[in-house]
C-alpha cells in the first residue's frame, strides 16, 4: 500500500467525515473563484465585445492615395483588396467616397448656398456631391441620422440621393423631390431622386450623397474613390501595424488609423481591463486572507491531533504536507465548484453590460483551477508551519 | 541495560519537575513509575519518550544518547523504538479503529491493513475495526490504542496511566493485555497510581518532588 494511498485516505476523511471550519475557507475559495471565473470569462471577451460596441463612433482607419500630386484616387480594386486582407472578424464595414464638385439646376432649387461649397469658386449653384456605397453606412456610420428613409432603403435605388440637412433647409429639399446634378467641369448630368435628409451635425450636412458608379458617371471618374473609410475591431497599436501592413502590400495607397477615435477607444479598454484586473485581484487577496485566518484557526483547533501525530512518530514535514495538500484539495475542488458557478454568472454579466451572451473559453478552468489551488495552498503555508511546531510533550500531559 | 538514566534533571523556571534521576531499564522488564500527582512521573515519560529533553543528565535509550540528538533524531528515535498509551486515548475521531492504527503505521513507514487488523484481533477488537472512536467504549478505545502502540514493534511501551479512565472491568482487560505483553517479552515502563498495578510489575519505582523515593522490586525488598 503506497504512502500517498494513506494520506489520501486520511485527507479524505478530514475533509468528508468531520465537521470543521474549513468550510469557511471552502466558501471562501468558491465565492473567489466564481468572481475570477466569471470576470475573467468576460475579460477574454471584452476587447471585443467593447471595440464592436465603440465602433459606433465610427471609422478609425482611412485609405487615402499615397502620391495625390500624381494619382488623386484609390481604385476600388485596391479597396475590395484591403477589405479582404482585414479579416472578417475584425473588419465592421467600410465605405468608399467619391467626392465631386456639382451644380444644381436653377429651376428645382433655390436658396441660400453660401458656405455649402467651402471650396468655393465663386460660382452661386455649387454643391459637394459624394459618392458612397449606401449599404455600408449603417456598419460604418451608425450614428448617422437619416430621415425618410434609411441607408439601406435609399441604396435599394441606384438613382437615390441624400441630401445633407443644411442643403435641404436652405434650398428647401425634401424626400421625393427630384434633382438635376451638372459636373462644373464637364456638362455630365445625372438625375437624382431625394430619398432622405441627413444630419451628422458635421460636413456631411452641406453634402448630396449618391450612389458611387452614378458619381462615377457625373464625375467621369470609373471605378475609383477619393478616399476609404474603415471601421475596424482594434486598438490603436493594432491598427497602427495593420496600416503599416497594408501600405507594404499596397503601395499605391496610404492607410492611417485616425487617432482621435482608435485612442479613446484603447483608453477606455484598457479603463475597462485594469478595473477587471484590480476587481479579481482584490478579490483573490481577500479570498487569501479569509482562507489564511481560517486555516489558522484550524490550526489551533487540531492542536491535539497533530500533538498526537507527532507523538506517533510524525516529522514536522509530513504535518505541514497533510496540510497543505488538504488546503490545495480545498482549493481545487472550490475552484472547480467556482468555475462552474462563474459561467452563469459571466453571461449575467454579458447580457447586462453587453446585451449579449459572452462565449465560454474552455481555458479559464486551468486558469481558476491554478489560482484556487495555490492560493489555498499559499495561505495555508504560516498556518501549516505553526500547525507543525506543536510541542507533542504537551498531548501527554492531558491538555 | 535497554535504558539507561543518569542523573537527570528537568527544570521549569524554577520548579524541579525531576532531580537527579538515575534509572535503568532492563530489556523484557515491566517498570511502574509511582507517586503523588505533581511528582514528576508524566515529566519522567515524556523524556524517556523523546518528547521531551532533560535539563541536565543524560539518557541511553537503546544504546543511542538522546540528549544529543536533535528534534527531528528524536522523533526518529520516537516513531522506531517507542510505543505510547495515554490515560486520554488520543485516538483520532474521524477516522476508524483501523485507520487510526494504520496513521501509525504511516509515519513509520507503510500502512498495512491486514497488520493494522492483526492488531486489533490481538486486542480482540477484530469485529470493530471499522467504528468510530465515539462508537467504541473508553475499554475498547484503550485497546486500540494498544494495538497503535504496538503496531511498529517498539523497543520499548510506555503507557501513561492507561488506566486512570477506566472502570474495573476493562482496567482488567488492559491489565491482562500488558500481563501478556510482558509474557512475551516487550519491555513496558507503566506510570500509574494503582498500587495493584504497581504489584504487577517487576519493579516500582515512587517519586515524590523529583526525586526517586524508593525503588521497590516484587520480591519486596527495598
Ligand atoms: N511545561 C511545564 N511548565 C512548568 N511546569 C511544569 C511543566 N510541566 C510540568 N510542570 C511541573 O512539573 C511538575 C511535575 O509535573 P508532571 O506532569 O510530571 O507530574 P505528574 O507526576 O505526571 O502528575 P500527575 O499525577 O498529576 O499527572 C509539576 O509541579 C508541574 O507543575
Ligand atoms: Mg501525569
Amino acid at each position: 500500500m503506497s504512502r500517498y494511498w494513506m494520506l489520501a485516505l486520511m485527507l479524505t476523511a478530514s475533509l468528508t467525515r468531520r465537521k470543521s471550519r474549513v468550510a469557511i475557507a471552502f466558501a471562501a475559495i468558491v465565492i473567489g473563484a466564481t468572481i475570477t471565473s466569471g470576470l475573467v470569462n468576460v475579460y477574454y471577451d471584452i476587447g471585443q465585445k467593447m471595440s464592436r460596441e465603440l465602433r459606433t463612433y465610427g471609422a478609425n482607419l482611412v485609405l487615402t492615395p499615397s502620391s495625390p500630386e500624381q494619382q488623386p484616387y484609390v481604385r476600388l480594386d485596391d479597396i475590395s483588396s484591403v477589405a479582404a486582407r482585414v479579416d472578417d472578424v475584425r473588419l465592421v464595414g467600410y465605405v468608399p467616397y467619391l467626392f465631386g464638385i456639382a451644380e444644381l439646376q436653377p429651376a428645382q432649387a433655390e436658396g441660400d448656398f453660401s458656405y455649402l461649397y467651402r471650396v468655393a469658386r465663386g460660382h452661386k449653384r455649387e454643391l459637394v456631391v459624394v459618392g458612397t456605397r449606401f449599404d455600408q453606412i449603417e456598419k460604418v456610420s451608425p450614428y448617422w441620422k437619416i430621415t425618410g428613409g434609411t441607408a439601406a432603403t435609399i441604396g435599394q435605388e441606384k438613382d437615390s440621393a441624400l441630401v445633407g440637412e443644411i442643403v435641404a433647409t436652405r434650398l428647401n429639399i425634401a424626400p421625393g423631390d427630384r434633382l438635376t446634378l451638372t459636373a462644373v467641369d464637364s456638362a455630365r448630368t445625372i438625375e437624382v431622386l431625394v430619398g432622405g435628409i441627413l444630419t451628422t451635425g458635421s460636413d456631411e450636412d452641406t453634402q448630396i450623397f449618391v450612389d458611387l458608379d452614378l458619381a462615377g458617371d457625373l464625375l467621369g471618374k470609373q471605378r475609383v474613390a477619393s478616399v476609404a473609410y474603415f471601421s475596424v475591431v482594434g486598438g490603436l497599436r493594432d491598427l497602427e501595424s495593420l496600416a503599416n501592413d497594408l501600405m507594404t502590400e499596397f503601395p499605391d495607397i496610404t492607410a492611417s488609423p485616425i487617432t482621435r477615435i482608435s485612442k479613446s477607444e484603447g483608453q477606455v479598454l484598457d479603463k475597462i481591463m485594469s478595473l477587471v484586473f484590480l476587481a479579481v485581484a482584490l478579490i483573490l487577496l481577500l479570498t487569501l486572507l479569509c482562507v489564511a485566518i481560517t486555516m489558522s484557526n484550524v490550526a489551533i483547533e487540531r492542536r491535539r491531533e497533530i500533538g498526537l501525530k507527532k507523538a506517533l512518530g510524525a516529522r514536522d514535514r509530513a504535518i505541514m504536507l497533510e496540510f497543505l495538500a488538504e488546503s490545495s484539495a480545498l482549493g481545487l475542488a472550490g475552484g472547480l465548484l467556482g468555475w462552474a458557478l462563474g459561467l452563469p454568472f459571466a453571461q449575467a454579466v454579458g447580457q447586462s453590460i453587453f446585451q449579449s451572451a459572452v462565449s465560454i473559453r474552455p481555458e479559464v478552468l486551468p486558469l481558476v483551477l491554478f489560482l484556487s489551488g495555490f492560493l489555498a495552498a499559499l495561505a495555508s503555508f504560516l498556518p501549516a508551519r505553526a500547525a507543525a511546531r506543536v510541542d507533542p510533550a504537551t498531548i501527554l500531559k492531558g491538555e | 541495560m535497554l535504558l539507561e538514566i543518569k542523573e537527570v534533571s528537568k527544570i521549569y523556571g524554577n520548579v524541579w519537575a525531576l532531580k537527579d534521576v538515575t534509572l535503568g531499564v532492563g530489556p523484557g522488564e515491566w517498570l511502574s513509575i509511582m507517586g503523588p500527582s505533581g511528582s514528576g512521573k508524566t515529566t519522567l515519560l515524556n523524556i524517556i519518550g523523546c518528547l521531551d529533553k532533560p535539563s541536565r543528565g543524560s539518557v541511553i535509550l537503546d544504546g543511542a544518547d538522546l540528549s544529543s540528538l536533535n528534534s527531528k533524531q528524536l522523533t526518529e528515535v520516537r516513531r522506531d523504538k517507542i510505543g505510547l498509551v495515554f490515560q486520554q486515548f488520543h485516538l483520532i475521531p474521524h477516522l476508524t479503529a483501523v485507520e487510526n492504527i494504520m496513521v501509525a503505521q504511516y509515519y513509520h513507514s507503510m500502512s498495512d491493513k491486514r497488520q493494522a487488523l492483526g492488531a486489533l484481533a490481538r486486542v480482540g477488537l477484530a469485529d470493530r475495526a471499522d467504528h468510530f472512536p465515539s462508537q467504541l467504549s473508553g475499554g475498547e478505545q484503550q485497546r486500540v490504542c494498544v494495538a497503535r502502540a504496538l503496531i511498529n514493534y517498539p523497543r520499548l511501551i510506555l503507557a501513561d496511566e492507561p488506566t486512570g479512565n477506566l472502570d474495573e472491568a476493562n482496567e482488567e482487560l488492559i491489565l491482562g493485555l500488558f500481563r501478556e505483553l510482558h509474557a512475551e517479552g516487550h519491555t513496558l515502563v507503566v506510570v500509574t497510581h494503582d498500587p495493584d498495578i504497581g504489584r504487577l510489575s517487576d519493579r516500582q519505582v515512587s517519586l515524590e518532588h523529583g526525586f526517586i523515593r524508593c525503588v521497590q522490586a516484587r520480591s519486596g525488598e527495598v
